[in-house]
């Protein structure tokens, strides 16, 4: 996929989530008058995006809501619920186009019909007068040569004209400079021959060939007044207040940039693609928006690859047509700004930062060791080398570790990122289902590894569905219960310890435990005889069974009974819990339980028939060693007794399937672990260590493989397989 | 030992010197650099001077500087020559920030220092201040 339309699905992505979250808190407050700035910009940014990739019925629809939009903003129009309505209804037309993109790397292109729609629906509102479009500024050459002529002047000009006289001027109108010299706030003035000057003997003193271009500090409108009698050969452009929170020099330096990468032909590409790239980066540190830096340098990368300066252009154009994020917040809903997408992965510079300086103190070490190498070749004394390498390890076992912790922090993203879709989503499950809801959102800046967000949304959506479907009650049944008409979901992030625990919690009735009794009756979920033994938790457990549901009549938002065991399938795939907490009368909430990262295992190192494998250390109870006299014949299996208890014994490399021959050593080498309350004994032929790993979901062949829950390199370059001792031994 | 800018007393020179943002201005013309070594000074920059092209790359290949302030016409090594050098270099000093100024402020002057790699060309004389914003921005020296 071409580097432009990457760019734009990024960006387009933020903005309809800027749009949507400001729509929506325009909705509850219609005179916030800085969410309405803040979604008039996502509209406009996003048409401008549209317009750079060449998707005209995309520009086109976002046009029609952007003029509603700017007449609102003049007050000439109210924010109305079908406005907000019909801005969303674009806004979800503009994502479907952008998962159509993303899957064929193009516009689609039947997308005139649904942009008609959209054009139409606003075209009902009366439209803001059409806005003088906003000119790129330097990229127009006599604009360029004017601010670089009046490098002071370019702070202060609100306006930058170009007069192109008509040649016989000095004849029908007053003389061009006196008309120029008398415009307001004058700054700058440059005179030009519009064309190259002809021959001497050719040369008509009386024709006019002057291009006369000059900056002004006056209001445009008294520029134009001054200037009324020649306004057809005037070209007037607003000189935009610049780089969002920064003085123009910043606008204009990174238009600099982008017209020194667009020379042609010129040689040291890399090195101005280089320079080019440390100066945005130099302009974002200034202006404190260092956390923009990194997609330069990934756009860099990207160039220097490619040998091809347009993604670093595209990305210094990018940070030029940024909507202005508000410096101040407004006090009582601060607007949020955009951050990463979970697709595309931002990252503070703090925490590159964090691992540049490992890196650095990494090569310390690296350094240290060859030092030491150096010596041992020396026939240095082996007791000192081995003193001083062990203290080398030490502290390269510390740096690891700090790696490590910065390298997971990385994948860490506020939980935000899936938050941030249920206001709407309830929204409309209110509006469809009849019931009038409030969601509360609370803790959505607690973190989470990037993949446990991203696995977050599909579980989150099927319970909060069942919480405004199941859960909150009809209006009458919440009045006789003296309930408010309105029902509140509540959706929770919390951190505790390596857990992060997330709730969706509902005040309506709460989980009818006899109900769910009768149910699994019926559906033959359990027996009535299991039911009985079942306490009330075990009861209410059973609806995350499969083939449960309590939907008396079948809805269109809930679906089918394939909610929860869905949901805890997902939960569990994440490493995590889920659970129900119920009170009666009160309502219930559904709890996931998962863990911070996905990413960390503390395993055990063994060897089975030539290969390392990992056994998960939390199920590790001891080793041992077993003659094998002592090894008792279990039907076809094994066992052994160990103080006094029965262990059942498994050959590793035979349950795995890579080895078949018996073994010739007097004692078999066994690790005693604990698997779904049971023990068992896993004979190996050589213990190792313990180390932490990252683990690698298993590709390719090895996908397949039963009872691995992932790889790992080892030190040596040999592949660890970690093993799933609960999948192995079922 | 405290530089006589310093008026933080706890904080030794040397610390403060490697704190600063460097710059090498070049020029020949020894009024042009004293001018600029003032602005530049007074906004925080380590200042060092090259008086051709030639001059300036033998300083950095000792030591790469944090911008480059680059004069057009010197003897010896003009400054495009000198620019368009410079970004055939190894990374490190390839992407130095250059600011080129120069008296002359034609359309083909500004393309040229473009061609070259001039990250930003401005056109002399230069105001003290100007020159200092434009400093600081592409350096990235807080302001």
């Amino acid at each position: 996929m071409n580097e432009f339309i990457e760019q734009f699905l990024i960006e387009a992505r933020e903005l309809v989530e800027q749009g949507t979250d400001d729509l929506l808190a325009l909705e509850t407050r219609p005179d916030d008058r800085e969410r309405l700035d803040s979604a008039f910009r996502a509209f406009h940014t996003l048409k401008g995006a549209a317009g750079i990739i060449d998707f005209a019925a995309m520009a086109r629809a976002l046009h029609a809501a952007e003029d509603v939009l700017s007449a609102v903003r003049n007050a000439a129009e109210p924010v109305t619920p079908a406005l907000i309505g019909d801005g969303l209804s674009a806004l979800d037309q503009v994502l479907q186009w952008l998962d159509a993109i993303e899957a064929t790397g193009e516009p689609p292109m039947d997308a005139d019909t649904a942009a008609d729609a959209i054009v139409a629906r606003f075209a009902g509102m009366p439209a803001a007068p059409v806005e003088a479009e906003t000119v790129q500024p330097a990229t127009q050459a006599w604009l360029d040569a004017l601010l670089t002529a009046f490098p002071d002047a370019g702070d202060r000009a609100t306006v930058a004209l170009v007069y192109r006289p008509a040649a016989d001027s000095f004849f029908r109108q007053r003389d061009p400079l006196a008309l120029v010299e008398g415009v307001p706030g004058l700054l700058g003035l440059r005179l030009t021959p519009s064309e190259a000057w002809p021959d001497l003997d050719l040369f008509d003193p009386f024709t006019c060939q002057l291009t006369v271009t000059a900056l002004s500090t006056a209001p445009r409108s008294e520029v134009e007044q001054a200037l009324q009698p020649v306004l057809d050969q005037i070209e007037l452009v607003d000189l935009s207040p610049g780089l969002p929170g920064g003085p123009p020099v910043h606008q204009a330096l990174l238009e600099a940039q982008i017209l020194m990468l667009g020379v042609a032909d010129a040689d040291g590409l890399s090195g101005r693609m280089a320079s080019a790239a440390r100066v945005c980066a130099n302009l974002l540190r200034n202006l404190d928006r260092a956390a923009e830096i990194v997609p330069v340098e990934l756009a860099l990368a990207r160039s220097l690859d490619a040998g091809n300066a347009a993604p670093l252009t595209a990305a210094i154009r990018a940070l030029i047509d940024q909507p202005v994020a508000p410096s101040e917040a407004s006090p009582a809903l601060p607007v949020p700004t955009p951050l990463e997408t979970a697709r595309s992965l931002r990252i503070d510079v703090e925490r590159i930062d964090a691992l540049v300086r490992l890196t650095g103190e990494l090569t310390v070490i690296k350094n240290a060791i060859g030092h030491l190498a150096g010596q041992t070749e020396d026939g240095a004394d082996a007791k000192v080398l081995a003193a001083r390498l062990k203290d080398q390890h030490g502290l390269l076992d510390r740096l690891v570790g700090e790696f490590h912790h910065a390298v997971l922090s990385i994948r860490v993203l506020p939980l935000r990122h899936v938050f941030q879709r249920f206001p709407r989503l309830v929204r409309e499950l209110g509006l469809s289902l009849g019931k009038p809801v409030e969601l509360i959102v609370e803790g959505d800046e607690t973190q989470a590894d990037k993949a446990i967000v991203e696995g977050l949304f599909e579980p989150l959506l099927h319970v909060v569905r069942n919480a405004v479907d199941h859960g909150l009650e009809d209006a009458g049944t919440r009045a006789a219960s003296g309930k408010p008409p309105t029902g509140q979901i509540r959706l929770r992030a919390e951190r505790r310890g390596e857990h992060v625990v997330i709730e969706v919690e509902d005040d309506g009735g709460g989980v009818d435990v006899a109900r769910v009794r009768q149910v699994a009756e019926a559906r033959g979920v359990a027996t009535a005889q299991t039911l009985a033994a079942l306490s009330e938790a075990g009861v209410i457990d059973l609806i995350f069974a499969p083939g449960f549901s309590t939907a008396a009549q079948v809805t269109d938002v809930s679906g089918r009974g394939v909610g929860m065991d869905a949901v805890r399938a997902a939960v569990e795939r994440m490493g995590g819990r889920a659970t129900i907490v119920n009170r009666p009368g009160l309502g219930a909430a559904v709890r996931f339980t998962l863990p911070f990262s996905v990413m960390m295992s503390r395993v055990m190192t063994v060897e089975a028939a030539g290969q390392a494998f990992g056994v998960p250390l939390e199920a590790v109870i001891e080793t041992v060693r077993i003659p094998r006299d002592s090894i008792l014949p279990v039907g076809a299996a094994q066992a052994f007794v160990l103080r006094g208890r029965t262990i059942p014994l498994l050959d590793l490399a035979n349950t795995l399937g890579t080895r078949e021959s018996a073994r010739h050593t007097d004692d078999a080498i066994v690790v005693v672990a604990q698997v779904a309350g049971q023990r068992v004994g896993l004979e190996v032929d050589r213990l190792g260590g313990r180390m932490d790993v990252m683990l690698k979901p298993m590709e390719g062949l090895l996908a397949g493989m039963r009872g691995v829950a992932g790889t790992t390199l080892l030190g040596d370059g040999r592949v660890l397989i970690v093993l799933d001792l609960q999948e192995l031994l079922e | 030992m405290l530089t006589p800018s310093s008026t933080n007393g706890r904080r030794r020179a040397r610390v403060v010197d490697a704190d600063k943002p460097r710059v090498l201005v070049v020029d020949d013309a020894s009024l042009v650099r004293l001018y600029y070594r003032d602005a530049l000074e007074a906004a925080g920059f380590q200042v060092d001077e090259a008086i051709n092209g030639l001059e300036a790359l033998e300083k950095l290949l000792l030591a790469p500087v944090d911008l480059l302030v680059v004069d057009v016409n010197m003897p010896r090594m003009d400054g495009l020559t000198f620019v368009q050098t410079l970004r055939r270099q190894p990374m490190e000093l390839a992407s130095i920030p250059v600011l080129m100024t120069s008296t002359e402020a034609g359309a083909q002057d500004i393309a040229a220092a473009r061609a070259a790699g001039a990250n930003v060309y401005l056109v002399k004389p230069l105001a003290q201040e100007t020159l200092a914003d434009y400093a600081r921005a592409l350096s990235g020296a807080s302001a």
